[in-house]
């Protein structure tokens, strides 16, 4: 059994789409967006793991949900596991005990009572896509880092506070502090917005953070920037990351495993170089073929991109394999078919560490 | 290295900085500059109301008694600045006698008969202004009653025959006894209390003044007190000009008891008048006139400034207290706790309240509920139907608030449901809450001074009820002439109201900044 940190199982989330009274009235049946579909991974002390996929295959819900921001009713099956710090993990075998998973030494996240999940989010924070909307307009950049120790209590008084907000923001070199600390967000660039919220996210000293897209709405000047930071701090903290990114070469550049999503579902598995040198499924191979080429040289030649189609709907997924109405490759191998259309494909190992959700790559 | 930051609490100032970034924005307008001035105004004056007029002033403004002595539907003193022709209105507690005499046998005296011990009480009157004084009246205010002996024998004070006669000194010469002076007992005295100018007693006086006129009785009876004040000529009167003065002589007469001994008792205090008040009824009272009861509206305009404010601060404060809160409960909790709210707002919304409020207090005022129990009935159908449309619009702005990031972010970090709420939504519904307080307060004491006027009526001497005494008097065949008595509550209602919007029309750039002009 691997040393994990985060234990994804199995995870389903849907959320119910709203009925109208008269749907009611008629018997129509509840229809759920199954944003999440039977996700399973692991992350590694210390290790990135990148969950890419298009917009709306369901990442940041599975980011959300790992991190508990997903309200528990919507969790239809499976669970999230994590290895807290000892105390914590004490705390909870004290107070719910159901909640852990003693052969694993884990905490199951979703059956800790939201009464004692408060040590619990100490270890597990996340980072926002949009560093304009997760700080509040009215609070100053102290009050901002503050916040997290007086909800936790930690620090004795004001001025020891300030002291860790201090060393928080000349941690994200935002320097010299003195400068940022009476700011109001609307006064900081984007750049610097976000690393107000990196700091946020690691003055409590987490063990595993999620970061959701932390680039994407940085300008692309600032961006390298702010990588740089989050992976410095990631080693200096040893810290476990789940990193949600739409872009394939910004997940190489920062992860060591990769897991492709395809509409609630992870497709492909493995550490990165591989999946990006030698991507066995139809879908991840589209998305690699769609890095933008560095090489002008390149750049002339008719890429040809093998997907047809669009995203169907997370409400109605097709039956079989949920990539099939897109995929090129059925089209082109008649002797799977069959499958295709019957069965839904679970991960297969093909080479150590590399697992493929594809009928193409079934032994059997 | 940074450690120069230096670290301290948030001031007092920083704590509500909210609070004084909005007094800024508001003095920072011409409108929010004369609301606030006004506020101030109404504040001030209402504690100027709070030190000078008893808290239960109410109690004496409903005792029409107490108001008899003051004249009725007279303007405000101050209109003779503007040429108006106004009878001073004079009123004097006299505890001493100006004159005592005593008459062993009947004497002629201005042609009426003393006989006793006589005490003689005068009041000089000068009418400077061709206008009539409104009437004379004598109070007694302090009569004592007790029993005495005299050699022996108990004398007690209904055997005690007292005549009391008022005598009016014109300038001209001419002197009217203004009561038909039957002599009376102590007791008698001291139970009537007051001595009125009898009209058809002057009446025929009068009439032998003019013995060669056409005048008749009716005629002479209806306009007694102008033609004891005044000249008649050619069919019309004129007012007298000079100065007059009225006596108030009482002569005390004992069967048995000799006039010596009857004076010195009654010199003594144990028995007889010790305190009278005289007054003559000008045509003019105080700084804003009276009302048909002859109460002086000014009191009761000042005592409304704190009742007022009162009520519309209670009103309002606690109706968007409520509406925040029940907005941001629904908003943030969503599910069924929002249905419930969400629901209930709308049945409030389909309640007649008015209809229901008219009733009620109509059940109210027939089982003769206090004063103060109307006016909690008021306040509280105010509250309750008041708070509805503010939770709708807070519940809005929760809604989209509460998806903000921050708010994953506070929650991710670990902040309780109840943290997040105050912390980050309620700071950034507090601007709109607080201009929809500022239009609320004069909202709730418009509908409260409609009430009043609509009939449901508390009691308490507030602008609305002023008003409301104002229509009945015209309603009951008033003229509409009576500007002292209906345009000041209604200026005042308008000013409170142009104070509040005032104020909140300068909040509202807070509120919605695209309105700033700077």
């Amino acid at each position: 059994m691997v040393d994990f940190i985060v234990r994804v199982e199995d995870l389903r989330v849907w959320f119910p789409v709203a009925r109208s009274f008269i749907d009611v009235l008629r018997g129509r049946a509840k229809l759920y967006v199954h944003a999440v579909d039977g996700v399973s991974f692991f992350v590694r002390e210390g290790e990135t793991y990148c969950l890419a996929g298009e917009s709306g295959c369901g990442k940041t819900t599975t980011g959300r949900t790992i991190i508990r921001l997903t309200p528990p009713e919507n969790v239809v099956s499976g669970r999230v596991l994590f290895k807290p710090k000892k105390e914590v993990y004490e705390y909870i075998a004290t107070h719910v005990p159901e909640a852990i998973v003693e052969e694993e030494g884990a905490v199951d996240v979703y059956r800790v009572p939201s009464k004692y999940i408060k040590p619990l989010r100490r270890e597990m924070q996340m980072i926002f896509q949009d560093p304009f909307g997760s700080l509040d307009p009215r609070l100053r950049v102290r009050d901002i880092l503050e916040e997290p120790l007086i909800i936790h209590n930690m620090g004795e008084g004001h001025e020891e506070r300030l002291e860790r907000v201090i060393k928080a923001l000349e941690l994200v070199k935002l320097t010299p502090p003195e400068e940022f600390i009476e700011r109001y967000p609307h006064q900081l660039s984007g750049g610097q917005r976000q690393r107000v919220a990196i700091a946020r996210a690691l003055i409590l000293n987490p063990r595993f953070i999620v970061s959701d897209e932390p680039v994407s709405m940085l300008d692309v000047s600032i961006r390298a920037e702010i990588l740089e930071i989050l992976d410095e701090l990631r080693r200096k903290f040893k810290l476990a990351q789940v990193f949600i990114t739409h872009d394939l070469a910004l997940a190489r550049y920062v992860c060591d495993r990769i897991g492709v999503m395809y509409l609630g579902r992870i497709v492909e598995e493995g550490p990165v170089d591989d999946i990006i040198e030698n991507p066995l499924h139809p879908y991840t191979r589209a998305l690699v073929a769609a890095i933008p080429e560095p090489d002008p040289e390149n750049r002339k030649k008719l890429r040809e991109l093998r997907i047809k189609g669009e995203v169907p709907s997370a409400v109605h997924i097709p039956a079989g394999c949920r990539f099939r109405p897109r995929c090129v490759a059925f089209d082109e191998n008649a002797w799977v078919q069959e499958r295709c259309r019957a069965e839904e494909p679970e991960l297969i190992e093909v080479e150590p560490g590399h697992r493929v959700a594809c009928w193409l790559y079934s032994k059997a | 290295m940074a450690r120069a930051v230096t670290a301290r609490r948030p001031s007092l100032k920083e704590r509500f900085r909210g609070v004084s970034e909005i007094l800024t924005e508001v003095r920072g307008q011409l409108m929010g500059k004369i609301g606030l001035g006004l506020i101030v105004f109404f504040v001030v004056v209402s504690i100027f109301a709070l030190l000078t007029i008893p808290w239960d002033f109410y109690i004496e403004w409903n005792d029409r008694k107490l108001w008899e002595e003051y004249p009725e539907v007279v303007p405000p003193v101050w209109v003779s600045h503007f040429g108006v022709p106004v009878a001073q209105h004079v009123s004097k507690i006299m505890s001493e006698p100006t004159e005592t005499m005593l008459y062993k046998r009947p004497k002629d005296y201005n042609g009426i008969t003393l006989f006793g011990y006589t005490t003689i009480y005068r009041l000089r009157y000068r009418l400077k202004d061709p206008a009539f004084p409104q009437g004379i009246l004598i109070m007694f205010e302090d009569v004592a009653i007790n029993n005495f002996t005299y050699r022996g024998k108990l004398i007690r004070p209904d055997s005690i025959s007292v005549g009391v006669h008022v005598l009016l000194h014109r300038p001209d010469g001419k002197v009217l006894l203004i009561n038909e002076p039957t002599p009376r007992s102590l007791t008698e005295i001291a139970s009537a209390k007051t001595v009125r100018f009898d009209d058809a007693y002057v009446a025929n006086q009068i009439l032998a003044m003019y013995p060669g006129t056409n005048m008749t009785k009716d005629y002479a009876t209806s306009n007694a007190v102008k033609l004891a004040f005044g000249v008649y000529e050619d069919g019309v009167i004129k007012p007298l000009r000079g100065t007059y003065e009225v006596e108030l002589i009482v002569t005390y007469l004992a069967r048995g008891v000799s006039l010596e001994a009857l004076k010195n008792v009654i010199e003594a205090g144990e028995i007889g008048v010790r305190e009278v008040k005289m007054v003559i009824e000008g045509s003019a009272y105080g700084l804003m006139g009276t009302d048909s009861y002859g109460r002086d509206i000014y009191r009761a305009l000042l005592y409304s400034f704190p009742v007022e404010l009162v009520i519309g601060f209670i009103a309002a404060v606690a109706a968007v207290v409520i509406g925040l809160m029940m907005g941001v409960i629904s908003g943030y909790y969503g599910g069924w706790v929002d249905e419930i709210i969400q629901r209930v707002i709308d049945i409030m919304g389909a309640i007649p309240a008015l209809p229901i409020l008219i009733l009620v207090g109509a059940a109210l005022q027939e089982r003769g509920a206090s004063p103060w129990m109307m006016l909690f009935v008021i306040i509280a159908f105010l509250i309750i139907f008041g708070w509805g449309g503010l939770a709708i619009i807070v519940r809005s702005m929760t809604l989209s608030i509460k998806s903000e990031p921050y708010v994953d972010a506070a929650k991710t970090l670990g902040a309780s449901n109840i943290y997040i709420i105050f912390k980050h939504i309620i700071p950034q519904i507090v601007p709109y809450a607080m201009a929809s307080l500022v239009f609320s307060v004069p909202a709730a004491v418009l509908t409260e001074a409609g009430l009043s006027v609509l009939g449901i009526r508390h009691n308490l001497p507030t602008w609305g009820t002023v008003l409301a005494d104002a229509r009945d008097y015209v309603y009951a065949g008033g003229s509409y002439g009576v500007w002292w008595w209906i345009l000041p509550p209604g200026i005042l209602m308008g000013l409170m109201s142009v104070a509040f919007v005032f104020l909140g029309l300068a909040l509202e750039t807070i509120v919605e900044p695209r309105l700033r002009r700077r």
